[in-house]
């Protein structure tokens, strides 16, 4: 059975909820969420390119130098692992393993 | 149902385990092996001492949460459930990707991680095909795999939750397709799409959802089963991952701008995967009640494959309704199961 309160929750949640959904999909919502999501995109990016400019000035990193070099690594992972599919004989396949109960294996690098 | 006051001392240990966080549920306690990995692709098998049906069965997790939801909780575990029937069950899941996987585009998935995981597969059991399923974003990533390369030795062909029509996906895809947002407006300085991005999108869907889920919760508070379950569904809805940028703008570009795996022609690389080319045995389980793929959206595989064998798995509930829940234990698992036996040889 329904607790009386969770009948009187109910009765406001689900027209609230109804029109909630409606009004998130209209289009609306939707030209507003955008403008706010780039707006705050805009403003953000300001804000920080102000603060680089600061800090940098002050000879001091900042955090958008973490970024930079985060990508870099990134860039260098990605070239080794390039290196690594060169480097692999195409078509090469794991050996074949024989059927039975799984034992724990060591994993195989590709 | 225990008396009044027998559950307010139920809610109010319950409560306090939530509070201290030593309600924390253990998720994904099926045991497993790692066979092989590639950058942040892992390819798991279950363990099993009852394997009854061949070929073995790949599952491919999206792009967009954590796996763990295919092993969420032992009694509501899919992947346990399909070990247990007798299958031989893998599991290829995406690690968090970090910068360096941010100019992963959906060729890397399609004709790089998913057909060498296949072939590391075969090259492990000794099998010459493969059971494959793809659930939501995954379900894309093997259509595409099992259409652009006829040669994947795929003897069946199943897709959860996938995503097909992108009018129908609503607020989050119309965001994208009337250009009132680029891609790059939510790509971050690392090139990846924020975990944070995609878990606010999800909560715009439904508004008062997460307030209805909290009174749920007060509500049940008392029940183990219930809190278990629910804290174990909480953590993996809120447990997002950043999505590669590449593969992303792809994303906007193609399936939502162009609506292309509606049109069955998807231009991916130097060529174009034709739909009409999966020809394997095909089912396309959806729900009706998914917020986040939508039945309308789903829908459209079905005619859209070139499978003589292709049918559709219809179940009245949510996104998570193939592996949690009532409908899940009921319904679902049961009738995947018997799909993939029907479509299996024993041995």
């Amino acid at each position: 059975m329904t607790s009386l309160w969770r009948q009187a929750f109910d009765a406001v949640e689900r027209p609230l909820a109804t029109a909630a959904e409606s009004w998130v999909q209209s289009k609306t919502f939707m030209d507003l969420a955008a403008v706010t999501i780039r707006v705050q995109r805009r403003l953000r990016a300001d804000g920080q390119r102000m603060t680089e400019q600061w800090l940098h000035a002050w000879g001091m990193p900042a955090h958008g130098d973490l970024f930079t070099l985060m990508n870099q690594v990134a860039s260098l992972e990605r070239q080794v692992r390039d290196l690594e599919r060169e480097l692999q004989p195409r078509n090469a396949r794991p050996p074949a393993a024989h059927l039975g109960p799984p034992a724990p294996q060591p994993p195989r690098e590709a | 149902m225990p008396d009044l006051v027998a559950r307010q001392m139920l809610r109010a240990r319950n409560g306090l385990g939530c509070l201290t966080g030593a309600n924390r549920p253990a998720v994904a306690q099926t045991p497993r092996d790692l066979v092989w990995k590639r950058d942040k692709a892992r390819l798991w098998r279950y363990r099993s001492g009852q394997r009854r049906y061949r070929p073995p069965v790949l599952i491919v997790h999206s792009l967009v949460s954590k796996s763990y939801v295919l092993d969420l909780l032992p009694n509501t575990s899919l992947v346990r459930y399909l070990t247990g029937e007798g299958f031989d069950v893998f599991l290829l899941e995406w690690m968090p990707p970090d910068p360096a996987d941010a100019e992963n585009t959906l060729e890397t998935y399609v004709d790089d991680y998913i057909p060498a995981a296949i072939g590391a597969l075969l090259g492990d059991v000794g099998a010459r095909e493969v059971t494959l399923i793809g659930y939501c974003f995954g379900g894309i990533l093997t259509l595409l795999a099992a259409a652009g390369h006829p040669e994947l030795p795929v003897r069946n062909l199943m897709v959860m939750a996938t995503p097909c029509d992108y009018r129908e996906m609503g607020f989050m895809s119309n965001m994208f397709a009337d250009g009132r947002l680029d891609a790059d407006d939510v790509i971050d300085r690392t090139g990846l799409v924020p975990a944070r991005a995609l878990d606010e999108g999800f909560q715009t869907l439904k508004p008062t959802e997460l307030l209805v889920q909290q009174v749920n919760f007060f509500e049940n508070l008392w029940n183990d089963e219930f809190v278990e379950g629910f804290l174990a569904i909480s953590q993996w809805a809120r447990d997002q991952v950043p999505f590669p940028g590449a593969a992303f703008r792809q994303t906007v570009n193609l399936l939502i701008r162009q609506n292309a795996l509606v049109a069955g022609v998807i231009p991916l690389g130097r060529t174009e995967v034709r739909l009409k080319d999966i020809r394997c045995p095909f089912l396309n389980a959806f729900a009706e009640h998914d917020g986040i793929t939508p039945a309308a959206s789903s829908e459209p595989l079905t005619r859209l494959v070139g499978s003589a064998d292709a049918g559709e798995l219809r179940l009245h509930s949510g996104h998570i309704g193939f592996v949690a829940g009532r409908q899940a234990a009921r319904i679902a698992r049961p009738q995947i199961a018997d799909w993939i036996r029907r479509h299996s040889d024993e041995v």
